[in-house]
């Protein structure tokens, strides 16, 4: 039974060209995330090169500043990039999810006082606010994740509240009311599963959000220094003048395009996933 | 309480408040839904409610089904005031009283198999019965309810079966658990014409293999006289005309159910009499309550309609109308 379940789900994402892209771009991440010390030729904290050398046989592309392999820093800096990016959509999206429940099935007063804080929330100029707080707290790798989760989860919270709001006047909804069946069994197995599809789009969407304000917040020179993100990459080449100079191309580019890549990864793994869970998407075969 | 009577209603009343004005003159005003109801189902009887939309039919079945809280008045069912007990007793009575809806597409969800949504009512009255056990029932309720051979339909999804299918499975959830009783909200608007007579067929077997009692809620008065044994009329939240089923369509007395029984009786008459019988004006259910509700469309209306609201008046043989002036005008007429 489970196993034609499973079987049943990769045929729709087998039948979908999109997704199969996003799910191989994803996996292909994860493996890099993983393997990373077997893929990488170098110890990317080490100074294996002359400083600033161009593309060549031993550094495919070149060496920064100091003299560290620019391929190997962009290899181990997947597993960051990717484990913050996860994180912190997962923490925003369960709390999102609590709160948009909550908030929804009851109504009332619990509902207005959420709403007014999710408002709070989303009238806070997002950057500046965001900035201040990691130069407060300091810079580490959870600092980051705690400040992108805190100030993210107020969207999806709204989005997933007024998905509860329209599941609880489905007549499935009601019926089981009606049935006796209690208050958890009927969010767990009614209204939870009809906001999951929006809650994965979320957290797509809050995944990839993440890695921007990642990459966006160490670029800026507020990520951790030692932790090797992509964001931590661009902030030195930045620095170091690469901008300005042909370095740009094996310098810039790459870690640009990989943010880039992972994020489309994301969303095209995000559409196939809301097919799978939302039966009436699917197409008839 | 009388033991052949399984459901009582009571004074039942309902009001909704709507807000207007602004916010230094704001307004409230009460709206009726439902107005002073009362009737009584016995035991294996069915009893219908029509009525237009919006005269409070459907509320009335939701309160009775508690799925709305009531303004005031009493619910008793099997000796139990339904408005007054606790949540977790409700529930368990609920394992007796069971609602199909009108909505076939609505009233399953799309993402769980039949079989998940006929172990629904299991799960929350049955939950110590072993699966297989379960099993047995979910495909002697599908059995039950004409769809063959069972195990076809077992694994199917919702968006997989055609309306009257689903509206035959909704029928199954709600006699899963045996009950006793089934408030039956317009269960044919939603189906095509061709299935109809089916599902209604299969209620009133079912009703004889069980021994169901009923409240069938429809607009629809030749429906109703197919089921009913009883019929109500509703208008504008109030009952104005009830009694056996042969009672209302072949000597109707209000002169609302005159107007509905002459459509689906006889074209000749009804265009013959259209002046008399075509009802006219508005409807409006949050006028002050003093006067007849029916007083803005009756044709045959006196003038204390519009000052005494009409008390609900035995006719004999369980008959009775709420009309100040039933008797003159059917003199009248007849």
């Amino acid at each position: 039974m489970e196993k034609q379940k499973w079987k049943r789900y990769w045929n729709v994402i087998s039948s979908n060209n999109l997704g199969l892209l996003g799910i191989s771009l994803l996996v292909i991440f994860l493996l890099i995330a993983l393997l990373a010390p077997l893929l990488a030729p170098f110890d990317p904290t080490a100074r294996v090169g002359a400083p600033f050398s161009k593309p060549n046989g031993d550094f495919l592309l070149g060496t920064n500043d100091i003299g560290q392999d620019i391929l190997s820093e962009l290899l181990y800096g997947t597993r960051v990039s990717l484990l913050i990016g996860i994180l912190a959509a997962l923490i925003s999206i369960i709390l999102g999810c609590l709160v948009g429940i909550v908030s929804g099935y009851y109504g009332g007063k619990v509902d207005s006082f959420l709403m007014r804080l999710v408002d709070l929330v989303l009238v806070i100029p997002f950057l500046p606010l965001m900035i201040l707080l990691a130069a407060f707290i300091g810079p580490s790798f959870w600092n980051i994740i705690l400040v992108i989760s805190l100030l993210s989860w107020a969207s999806p919270a709204r989005v997933i509240r007024s998905q509860v709001l329209t599941l609880k006047t489905k007549g499935y909804v009601e019926a089981a009311r009606s049935i006796g069946t209690s208050i958890k069994v009927i969010l767990f197995r009614h209204i939870l599963p009809g906001v999951i599809p929006i809650a994965l789009s979320q957290f797509v969407m809050a995944a990839s959000h993440s890695i921007l304000i990642e990459a966006s917040l160490s670029f800026l020179g507020l990520g951790d220094p030692f932790t090797k993100s992509w964001g931590t990459i661009l902030y030195y080449a930045q620095a170091r003048g690469a901008f300005l100079t042909d370095a740009w191309i094996w310098w810039v580019l790459p870690p640009g395009l990989l943010i880039t890549t992972l994020v489309i990864g994301f969303a095209f793994t995000g559409y196939s996933l809301e097919e799978i869970l939302n039966p009436r998407l699917r197409k008839e075969r | 309480m009388d033991n052949s009577v399984l459901l009582k209603v009571n004074q039942l009343k309902k009001t909704f408040i709507k807000k207007s004005g602004t916010v230094f003159n704001r307004k409230k005003t009460e709206v009726y839904a439902v107005n002073n109801v009362n009737f009584e189902i016995k035991k294996g009887e069915i009893l219908g409610i029509i009525g237009e939309s919006g005269c409070g039919k459907t509320t009335t079945a939701r309160m009775v089904m508690r799925l709305m809280e009531e303004s005031s008045g009493e619910i008793l069912f099997e000796g139990n005031n339904l408005c007054t007990i606790k949540n977790a007793e409700t529930n368990r009575l609920r394992k007796n009283m069971q609602m199909i809806f009108q909505d076939p597409y609505d009233t399953l969800n799309p993402g769980m198999r039949i079989v998940d949504i006929l172990m629904e009512p299991l799960n929350a009255h049955e939950k110590n019965l072993p699966s297989n056990e379960k099993l047995k029932r979910v495909i002697e309720a599908i059995e039950s309810i004409e769809l063959k051979p069972a195990e076809d339909y077992l694994y199917r999804y919702p968006h997989q079966l055609s309306g009257g299918q689903r509206q035959r499975i909704a029928i199954a959830r709600a006699v899963i658990l045996k009950p006793s009783f089934i408030a039956a909200d317009e269960p044919t608007s939603m189906l095509d014409v061709s299935v109809r007579a089916g599902i209604l067929n299969l209620l009133l077997d079912l009703r004889k293999k069980m021994g169901l009692t009923m409240l069938f809620i429809t607009h629809d008065l030749s429906t109703a006289s197919y089921m009913c044994d009883r019929i109500a009329v509703m208008y504008q939240g109030r009952i104005v005309e009830i009694g056996p089923t042969k009672k209302i369509i072949q000597s109707p007395s209000h002169p609302y159910t005159i107007a509905l029984v002459s459509v689906v009786k006889d074209l000749n008459y009804f265009i013959e009499n259209r002046e008399k019988l075509i009802l006219d004006g508005e409807v409006d259910s949050t006028r002050k309550d003093t006067g007849c509700t029916f007083v803005t469309r009756c044709p045959h209306q006196e003038k204390v309609c519009h000052s005494k609201a009409p008390e609900i008046e035995a006719l004999g043989n369980g008959h009775a109308v709420a009309c100040h002036c039933h008797s003159n005008w059917l003199e009248k007429t007849s």
